[in-house]
Parts: structure tokens; C-alpha cells; sequence
């Protein structure tokens, strides 16, 4: 057969990602714990981080600012980055515990990594983003600190430009491909085991053994 | 205040260390993480019965 790269990426993605491992209609048991759920609590804050962003920035300060309607927009974003992070570290707190890595699956851990970073300097062009006094004071305060790894050189906390782009574009955007990278890995490897119980171990082997 | 600038940010009380400052607010919010936490882990998931899957 010719070679042909449609076929081959066809034939990669089946392999590597079939459609019942894409979108699974059941799950292991010990799937069956709140725990599992701090991820997609984490992706919900994202939405609406997104969709309450997207209404900030149609209208603008002015408008964020002065109006009722503005103000509601500006809490639920502010309080959608509140949930989004509170979910995020609970869903470290929960891989971290389980070893969540384990069986090939690092390059999800690194990936939340990534994620939990990116998502910090989204948060900090955020408040740089707010336009009132808060978002001065934070831009002043933080030049120094940023000027002294550097990285100043190219981001420039006090170019409101640069930080504002970088916060309703750039970021989100990075955000959202290592998301979809993060939850087609976790697709792929399908939900990390529960971690060896020595006792339960000891209990299966001595019944097997009995029989 | 006696011609010098303070920050606008009142987050409120707060402890200062050498390089941490630690409010009230961040306190509770870890508290809330923790016991978010432990619930998660503690109650019991409700089994999806009548379900087709075994
Ligand atoms: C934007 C932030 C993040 C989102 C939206 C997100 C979302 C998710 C979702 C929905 C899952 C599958 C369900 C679950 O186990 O909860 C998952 C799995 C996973 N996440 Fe995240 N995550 C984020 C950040 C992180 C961080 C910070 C870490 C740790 C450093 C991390 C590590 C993992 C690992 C290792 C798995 C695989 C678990 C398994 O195979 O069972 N994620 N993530």
C-alpha cells in the first residue's frame, strides 16, 4: 500500500484513541468516589471563566466598572477564578495522594503541572487586567520582583497592553490545548488504579488459596 | 496616611513572616480545601442502581 499521511493519522488515532476510550459509558468502580470529580469541577470554573470573560471583555471597563449588570459580570468572573483554583489544588491534592502518575501516565501529572502554572500567570495578568486602583498598585508593586529574574525584559507588567492580550488571549488559549492534551492522556491511559492495599492483597491470597 | 501610600488591597488581618503573609482569608480557604477534602474522600458515593452495566 502507498503511503498516505490522512490514512496513517487515521490509523494512529484509532490505535492510540478509539472512540470508546474517547467517550467511555462506564467506569472502573473505584471510579465511584467523590474524589474523581475535582477535575471536571476544575473544567466547570473554566467554562464559566470563559463565558463571563468573554461578556467583560464586549463591554469593557466602563461598563465592568459603573453598571449593575457590569458588577455581576465582574463577581462571577472573579468568583468562577476562586472556584477554578480551589478545584484545581484539591484535584493536585487527590493525584498527588493517589500517584496518579504511575503506569505511564507522567505526562498527565506534568501537564496539570504546566496547567497549574500557566494558570497562576493568567491570574496575575488578570488582577493586572482589572483597570482601578488595585491594578496599579499590583503592577507597580510587581516590577521589581519581575525585573529581578529577567523576565521583565519581554513581560513587562507595567505595559497594560502586552498583560491584557496576554490575559483574554493568549493564556486562555494555552490553557485550553493543554487541557484538551490533559484529558485525552487521561483517555487514553483510562483512570490510574487504586493504590496496592497490602491487607486486601493478603486477604484475596489466602481466599484463592483456600478454594 | 501621614502622606505615604497604602496599598488599596484590604484583605484584612494578617500574619507577617519574613516571606509570607498569611490572612485570616487564606486560612479559611485552606481549612475549607481540607475539609472539602476529607468529605470527598469520607461519604460515599451513591451507587447507580437499575443501571444496564453489571
Ligand atoms: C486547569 C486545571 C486542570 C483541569 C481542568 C484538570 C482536569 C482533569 C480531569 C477532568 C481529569 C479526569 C478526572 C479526574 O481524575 O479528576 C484529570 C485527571 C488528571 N489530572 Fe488534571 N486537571 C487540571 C490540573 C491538574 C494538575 C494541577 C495536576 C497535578 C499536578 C493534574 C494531574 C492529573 C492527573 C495525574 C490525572 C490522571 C488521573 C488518572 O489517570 O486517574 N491535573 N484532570
Amino acid at each position: 500500500m502507498k503511503k498516505n499521511m490522512t490514512r496513517s493519522l487515521r490509523l494512529w488515532v484509532q490505535n492510540t484513541l478509539p472512540m470508546e476510550n474517547l467517550l467511555p459509558d462506564s467506569m472502573p468502580s473505584y471510579v465511584d468516589s467523590y474524589v474523581y470529580l475535582f477535575g471536571i469541577l476544575t473544567v466547570a470554573a473554566l467554562v464559566w471563566l470563559i463565558i463571563t470573560g468573554t461578556v467583560l471583555a464586549i463591554f469593557g471597563p466602563e461598563w465592568w466598572h459603573v453598571s449593575p449588570v457590569g458588577h455581576f459580570f465582574n463577581s462571577m468572573h472573579f468568583w468562577s477564578v476562586q472556584a477554578f483554583f480551589f478545584f484545581m489544588v484539591l484535584h493536585l491534592w487527590a493525584q498527588f495522594m493517589m500517584a496518579a502518575w504511575r503506569g505511564g501516565r507522567h505526562w498527565t501529572w506534568i501537564g496539570g503541572w504546566l496547567l497549574f502554572l500557566v494558570s497562576i500567570v493568567a491570574g496575575l495578568t488578570g488582577y493586572l487586567s482589572q483597570n482601578n486602583f488595585d491594578s496599579q498598585w499590583i503592577g507597580v508593586q510587581g516590577k521589581d520582583a519581575i525585573n529581578s529574574t529577567g523576565i521583565g525584559g519581554f513581560f513587562n507588567i507595567l505595559n497594560f497592553g502586552q498583560m491584557y492580550g496576554l490575559h483574554i488571549f493568549v493564556l486562555p488559549m494555552v490553557i485550553i490545548v493543554l487541557l484538551a492534551i490533559h484529558l485525552m492522556l487521561v483517555r487514553m491511559h483510562g483512570v490510574v488504579e487504586p493504590l496496592p492495599n497490602g491487607k486486601e492483597e493478603v486477604d484475596n491470597g489466602e481466599k484463592v488459596a483456600e478454594q | 496616611m501621614n502622606g505615604h501610600l497604602t496599598p488599596p488591597i484590604h484583605a484584612g488581618w494578617a500574619w507577617q513572616f519574613s516571606w509570607l503573609n498569611l490572612s485570616a482569608a487564606d486560612l479559611i480557604v485552606v481549612g475549607l480545601m481540607v475539609v472539602v477534602f476529607v468529605l470527598a474522600i469520607v461519604i460515599p458515593f451513591p451507587d447507580h442502581k437499575g443501571g444496564d452495566d453489571e
